[in-house]
C-alpha cells in the first residue's frame, strides 16, 4: 500500500523570512495520481523534494505506507523521481541509465535485463537501448527518464515538471501517455506542474499551493466549481475567473455596487451576503458562465449588464470576447462565446451571469463567501 | 590613418637600449657582507692611489659561473674578474683569457717572485701566465680543545692511524641516552675531501702528463680509509646530524675534529664564539699533503680596457692590496712578504696554513668541468649506496678519460 | 582606406592584428626552438669561436652517456608517479571543496596557496622539512613510525620526496580547474544518483569522474608537460644527486649547457626531451580524447 501522509510538514531555510512550506497537511491515497500545482515560488517542487528526501524536513512528519520517512535517505524510501531536465547519465547508454540503480543494488544480471527490457517495451523505447542521451530527442529522453523510474518498481513515483521542456504538441501527447502509464503501473504518483490545464487533465486530486501554503486539496471539478478562496478560483480555469471589487450596500435590496457596475444580489444569495452589508467583497464570475441575453434563453441569468466589446480571440471552437462594462472602460473582462455569433469590436451587448455560478469572496481574507 | 606619437615610445625604448662602455668593469662573486666590505675598502684605497682610472665594480650575486659564461659568450664580459682555480683549466684551454706575461714583464713593481712558487705558477697554461692568485686557502685540521681534554688527549693526531684512534676515543654518548652525540670526526662524500688523503698516499686524480690515476690502488686505499671512519661509526656526516656542512657540525660541537679552510675561522667567531679550538696541519699518510684553493684575477681577451684592468689587478694583488684584503683573515696571502710582514707566521692559527703551503697541491684538475660532477656522483654512490670502492673508482677512471683537456 | 572587397578588408585588419603577437611568438618561441634544434647538430661551446658541425654526433653520445640514460629513467618515473596521483588528488579535493562543508572557503585557499607560492621558496622550506632533524621525521616518529634519515641524501628517497613536494604544490592549482568543471555538472544528476542508491564514493566515480573528462584531459596534459620539465626543485633541493638519483632531463640540459659549456650537447638532450613530451601528448590525444558527453 503506497499511501503518503503529510502532517504539519514545514520547510524553513536558515535565514529565510518566511517558511518555504508552511504546515502542510495532506493525505494521499494508495494508487492516487496527485498533482501539486501553483505559480512560481509556491513551494511545489520543494514539497516534492521533501517527499523524495532531497530536501530536509524542518518539522512535521512524512509517512509513506505508514512508515516515518523523515530521516531516511532517498534510496531507502522506495521512491523514484523523474526530473524536469531528465537527469540522464550522459556517459551511459539508455540501457545502462535504466540499469544503474539496479546495478548498485547488486541485482542479478538476468533480472536487470528483464526489467529494463520490460520497461522499454512499455515506453516504446526498445530500439533506443544502445543509444546515448545526446543522440536522442527531448521526448525520447523523457521516456528514458520515466523508464528509469519504472525499472525501480517503487511505491511512489515523483514527477518534477517533466513536460516543461517539451513543445506543446508533444506535451499533450505525453500527458495522455503518463495517464495511461498510471493505469498500467497501478502506482501512486505525485506530479508537480505549473500548468493548471495539465493539472486538471491529469490529476485525481490536485493540491493548489501559494507561497508555501496549501490552498486547497480537491478533485479537479471541485476546484473548478467550489474554489475555497479567490486564489484557487483565479488559478484554476482558463481564461481565469473575472473579479470585480465592490461593496454590498442596502438599497431597495442587497445590491452589489462597484465602479464597473452594480446589480441586485439574486434572491437566493441574499441570506449569505447580508452579514457583509457595508463591507468590501469581491464578485467572481467565470468566462464560461456569461451569456449574451439576446441569444441565451434557457438559463437562469442575473440582471442584465451592459458591456462593450474591446477585443476578440477566435480560437475556432469558441471566441474569447474581451470587454468592459459600460460604466468603466478601464477594467477588462473576458467571456467565452459560441463562435458562430459574430461580434465586432465596439459592439454593445447585454449579458447576464448564470445565477448558480455567481461567486463572492471576502475582500480581506479572500475566502469564499458563497 | 594617423599614427599617435605615443605608439612610438616603446619602439624607441627598445632600440635606444644600447649602452657604450667607457670604463673598466670589475666583477667578483658575492659570498658575505664582510667580504664585500673589504673588497670595497681595497678599491677605495686603489682610487686614492690611481685617481685617474675610472672603473665600475659589479659583483654577481648568484650563479657566477653560468653568468660569467654567458657574458663571455655574448661579448659583454667584464674587464677583470675572479676565477677559481678548479674552473680555470677549462677557461685557459678555450683561449678566452689574455696572457699576462707582457704586463708582468713591464710592471716592475709587481715582483712576481714574491709569490709562493705553487701560487705563482697556479694559472699557467702552455707556458703562458693567465692569472695571478690573489689569495689562497688550504685544508687543515680543526680540533675542539675541550673535547680533547675530556678524553685525556694532550697531543694531536699526526698520522692516519692516530686520526683513527683519536676519533674512536672522541666518539661518545655524552648524555647517557644510548645515542652517540659526539663524534670524533666528520666527513662528506665529496671528492675534495678525499683528495688530500689520496695525495698523502701517493695517489693522483690525473698526472701532469694527463694520465688518469683515480682508479689506482693509492687512491682506492685513501678512499677506503676515509669511508672506514664513517662506517665504523667514529665519523659523522653533516646530513646525519642535520647540519649544512662540515664546519657547521664542528661549530655545533657535534664532532671533535674537522677538516676545513680558514673560512671556518670567521664562521666560528660568529656562530660559536666560546668554542675553544686549535688548528693543526693535516695528519700525514705516506707523506704530507693538503689541498690548496686559490682564486685569480684574470682579464678576458675581449676586454677593451686591458691597461686599466692590469693596473687594478696589479694593485689589488700587489703588496698593499693583498695586505688590506688578507689582514681580516678571510683568506691567506699568496705573497711571502705580505705573510711575513703581517704576522701570519706568528699567529697560532694562521701559521698552520702558511706551513701547509710547502707541501700543498693546488685544487686544479686539467679536465672538463664535468669531471667534478661525475666524481661527486661516484663518491655519493660509494657513500650512500655502499657501492664497491675499487670498482666505482675504476669505472670513474674510464669515464674521466673523456674529459681530459689537452 | 579603400579595399577591393569586404573580404579583403577583413583579411587586412585580421592579419594586422595578428602581426604583432605573431612577431612576438616568432622571435621568442618559434625562432629559439628552431635555433636550439639547429645548435644540437654542432659542437657549440659559447666561449670557443670554432663550432664544428657534428651531425648526429651529440645524439649518439647522449645515448652512450649513463647519466643521460639515468635522467630519462628518473624523468619517466617522476612523471608516471606524479601525474596520476596529482590528477586524482586534485579532483578529489575539488569534489570535497564543492560540498557544503564548514570552513570551505578557508580550505580552498589553504589548498591553493602552495600553488601560487614561489617554487624556490617551497623548495627551500622542504629542504628543512626533509632534513634529518626536520618536521617530517618528527611527525613520523610522533606517530610511532621510526624515521631517522635525511630524505634528500638517500638515493632511494630523494626522488619520491621531490615527487611528494610537487604533488602537494600543484594539486591545489589543478583543484581550481576541476572545481570549475564540477560546477558544470547539473546537481540533478547527483540527485538522480542519490535516488538510484549511490553513496558519495559511488557518486564520485560514476558521475563526477566521467563528467569532468574534458578538464581531466587538460589537467593530465598540463601535468605531464610540467612533470617532464621539472627543474626548480631538483636544482635547489638535491642538485641531481646523490649519484644522479634525482637528475632529470631538464636538469641534465642545464648542467651540460651552462656548467659544462656544451651548448650543442645540451640542445640535443633538450630536443630528445621535447620529442618525448610531444610523443606523449600525441598518444594521449589519440587514446584518451577529451570528448565531453
Amino acid at each position: 500500500m503506497a499511501t503518503i501522509q503529510i502532517e504539519n510538514l514545514e520547510k524553513v531555510y536558515p535565514g529565510a523570512e518566511r517558511a518555504t512550506i508552511q504546515k502542510a497537511n495532506l493525505s494521499i491515497q494508495d494508487k492516487e495520481f496527485v498533482v501539486l500545482v501553483g505559480p512560481s515560488g509556491c513551494g511545489k517542487s520543494t514539497l516534492l523534494r521533501m517527499i523524495a528526501g532531497l530536501e530536509e524536513i524542518t518539522s512535521g512528519e512524512l509517512q509513506i505506507d505508514g512508515g516515518r520517512m523523515n530521516e531516511l535517505s532517498p534510496k531507502d524510501r522506495d521512491i523514484a523521481m523523474v526530473f524536469q531536465n531528465y537527469a540522464l547519465y550522459p556517459h551511459m547508454t539508455v540501457f545502462d541509465n535504466m540499469a544503474f540503480g539496479l546495478k548498485l543494488r547488486k541485482t542479478p544480471k538476468q533480472e536487470i535485463k528483464h526489467k529494463v527490457e520490460h520497461a522499454a517495451k512499455i515506453l516504446d523505447i526498445t530500439h533506443l537501448l544502445d543509444r546515448r542521451p545526446k543522440d536522442m530527442s527531448g521526448g525520447q529522453r523523457q521516456r528514458v527518464a520515466i523508464g528509469r523510474s519504472i525499472v525501480r518498481d517503487p511505491k511512489v513515483f515523483l514527477f518534477d515538471e517533466p513536460l516543461s521542456n517539451l513543445d506543446a504538441k508533444l506535451r499533450v501527447q505525453m500527458r495522455a501517455e503518463i495517464k495511461k502509464l498510471h493505469r498500467q503501473l497501478d502506482a501512486t504518483i505525485v506530479y508537480v506542474t505549473h500548468d493548471q490545464i495539465e493539472a486538471m487533465t491529469m490529476g485525481d486530486r490536485i493540491v493548489v499551493l501559494k507561497d508555501g501554503i496549501v490552498q486547497q486539496f480537491d478533485s479537479p471539478m471541485n476546484l473548478f466549481n467550489n474554489p475555497q478562496n479567490k486564489f484557487v478560483a483565479g488559478f484554476i480555469g482558463s481564461p481565469s475567473m473575472n473579479f470585480i471589487e465592490g461593496k454590498i450596500v442596502m438599497q431597495k435590496e442587497a445590491t452589489f455596487k462597484s465602479k464597473d457596475l452594480q446589480f441586485a444580489v439574486p434572491k437566493d444569495l441574499r441570506p449569505c451576503l447580508k452579514p457583509y452589508e457595508g463591507k468590501n467583497v469581491v464578485f467572481g464570475f467565470r468566462p464560461e458562465y456569461i451569456y449574451d441575453k439576446a441569444v441565451e434563453k434557457g438559463k437562469r441569468l442575473s440582471e442584465s449588464m451592459e458591456i462593450e466589446v474591446e477585443a476578440l480571440e477566435p480560437i475556432g471552437s469558441e471566441t474569447f470576447v474581451y470587454f468592459h462594462f459600460s460604466g468603466n472602460p478601464d477594467h477588462s473582462f473576458c467571456f467565452r462565446s459560441n463562435s458562430q455569433l459574430a461580434y465586432a469590436v465596439g459592439d454593445k451587448i447585454t449579458i447576464g451571469v448564470d445565477i448558480d455560478r455567481l461567486r463572492f469572496f471576502e475582500a480581506d481574507t479572500e475566502k469564499r463567501i458563497m | 590613418m594617423k599614427v599617435n606619437i605615443l605608439y612610438l615610445i616603446p619602439l624607441l625604448l627598445l632600440f635606444g637600449c644600447g649602452e657604450k662602455q667607457t670604463v673598466a668593469r670589475y666583477t667578483s662573486w658575492q659570498s658575505s657582507q664582510t667580504e664585500e666590505k673589504i673588497i670595497r675598502q681595497t678599491l677605495r684605497n686603489f682610487e686614492k692611489k690611481y685617481p685617474n682610472i675610472s672603473y665600475q665594480f659589479q659583483p654577481i650575486p648568484g650563479n657566477y659561473t653560468e653568468k660569467l659564461q654567458l657574458m663571455l659568450g655574448t661579448g659583454k664580459a667584464p674587464d677583470l674578474f675572479w676565477l677559481k682555480g678548479d674552473t680555470s683549466p677549462a677557461y685557459m684551454s678555450f683561449d678566452v683569457l689574455e696572457p699576462l706575461d707582457s704586463f708582468l714583464e713591464q710592471d716592475t713593481d709587481f715582483e712576481i717572485d714574491d709569490f709562493f712558487p705553487v701560487f705563482r705558477d697556479a694559472f699557467k697554461y702552455r707556458g703562458k701566465n693567465y692569472g695571478v692568485a690573489k689569495d689562497f686557502n688550504a685544508y687543515v685540521l680543526f680540533y675542539n680543545k675541550r673535547m680533547f681534554a675530556e678524553a685525556g688527549l694532550d697531543t694531536v693526531p699526526t698520522t692516519w692511524q692516530e686520526l683513527y684512534t683519536f676519533s674512536k676515543k672522541l666518539t661518545k654518548d655524552t648524555n647517557g641516552d644510548g645515542k652517540i652525540d659526539q663524534y670524533g670526526f666528520v666527513i662528506e662524500p665529496s671528492i675534495d675531501i678525499v683528495m688530500p688523503f689520496a695525495y698523502q698516499n701517493g695517489g693522483e686524480i690525473i698526472t701532469e702528463d694527463g694520465e688518469i690515476k683515480i682508479g689506482e690502488p693509492e687512491f682506492i686505499e685513501a678512499t677506503e680509509f676515509m669511508m672506514s671512519l664513517y662506517r665504523d661509526g667514529i665519523a659523522t656526516n653533516p646530513a646525519d646530524v642535520g647540519a649544512g656542512w662540515m664546519g657547521d657540525v664542528f661549530s655545533r660541537r657535534q664532532c671533535a675534529m674537522a677538516i676545513s679552510g680558514a673560512w671556518l675561522i670567521p664562521y666560528l667567531k660568529d656562530n660559536a664564539p666560546n668554542l675553544e679550538y686549535g688548528v693543526v696541519e693535516l695528519p700525514r699518510g705516506k707523506r704530507k699533503a693538503t689541498l690548496a684553493f686559490s682564486v685569480a684575477m684574470v682579464i678576458p681577451k675581449q676586454s677593451t680596457h686591458k691597461e686599466d684592468a692590469w693596473q687594478m689587478l696589479s694593485y689589488l694583488s700587489g703588496k698593499e692590496g693583498m695586505k688590506t684584503w688578507t689582514e681580516s683573515g678571510i683568506a691567506l696571502p699568496t705573497r711571502k712578504s705580505v705573510a711575513e710582514e703581517n704576522g701570519f707566521y706568528q699567529d697560532s692559527l694562521y701559521s698552520v696554513f702558511m706551513k701547509s703551503v710547502d707541501y700543498a697541491k693546488l685544487y686544479k684538475v686539467n679536465m672538463q668541468e664535468r669531471w667534478f660532477d661525475d666524481s661527486q656522483a661516484a663518491m655519493q654512490g660509494i657513500f650512500y649506496k655502499k657501492k664497491d670502492i675499487a670498482q666505482t673508482l675504476q669505472e670513474l677512471a674510464v669515464t674521466l678519460e673523456k674529459y681530459k683537456l689537452d | 582606406m579603400k579595399f577591393k572587397s569586404r573580404k579583403k578588408e577583413q583579411f587586412f585588419w585580421g592579419y594586422l592584428f595578428l602581426a604583432f603577437p605573431l612577431l612576438l611568438l616568432t622571435v621568442f618561441v618559434f625562432f629559439p626552438i628552431g635555433f636550439a634544434f639547429a645548435v644540437s647538430f654542432f659542437d657549440w661551446n659559447l666561449l670557443i669561436p670554432d663550432k664544428p658541425f657534428v651531425g648526429l654526433g651529440n645524439y649518439i653520445e647522449l645515448f652512450k652517456d649513463p647519466v643521460f640514460i639515468k635522467a630519462i629513467k628518473n624523468t619517466i618515473i617522476y612523471t608516471a608517479g606524479v601525474v596520476p596521483v596529482q590528477t586524482l588528488l586534485s579532483l578529489f579535493l575539488a569534489f570535497i571543496m564543492n560540498q557544503k562543508i564548514r570552513g570551505r572557503a578557508f580550505f580552498r585557499t589553504a589548498f591553493y596557496i602552495p600553488a601560487i607560492t614561489s617554487s624556490v621558496v617551497t623548495s627551500i622550506i622542504f629542504v628543512w622539512i626533509y632534513s634529518k632533524p626536520g618536521l617530517l621525521n618528527y611527525l613520523l616518529n610522533s606517530a610511532g613510525i621510526e624515521s631517522n634519515i635525511d630524505w634528500l641524501t638517500n638515493p632511494l628517497t630523494v626522488l619520491p620526496s621531490i615527487m611528494m613536494l610537487n604533488i602537494w604544490t600543484t594539486s591545489g592549482y589543478f583543484m581550481v580547474s576541476f572545481l570549475a568543471g564540477l560546477q558544470n555538472i547539473p546537481s540533478s544528476l547527483y540527485e538522480a544518483a542519490k535516488i538510484d542508491g549511490a553513496n558519495q564514493w559511488q557518486q564520485f566515480w560514476k558521475i563526477t569522474v566521467p563528467m569532468v573528462r574534458p578538464v581531466t584531459y587538460f589537467v593530465v596534459i598540463m601535468s605531464l608537460i610540467g612533470c617532464f620539465q621539472v627543474f626548480d626543485q631538483i636544482f635547489i633541493m638535491s642538485s641531481g644527486g646523490p649519484d644522479n638519483a634525482s637528475t632529470t632531463m631538464s636538469y641534465f640540459v642545464y648542467q651540460n649547457s651552462f656548467k659544462y659549456f656544451r651548448f650543442g650537447f645540451g640542445a640535443a638532450s633538450a630536443a630528445i626531451l621535447a620529442l618525448l613530451i610531444f610523443a606523449t601528448t600525441v598518444i594521449q590525444k589519440k587514446y584518451f580524447p577529451p570528448d565531453a558527453y
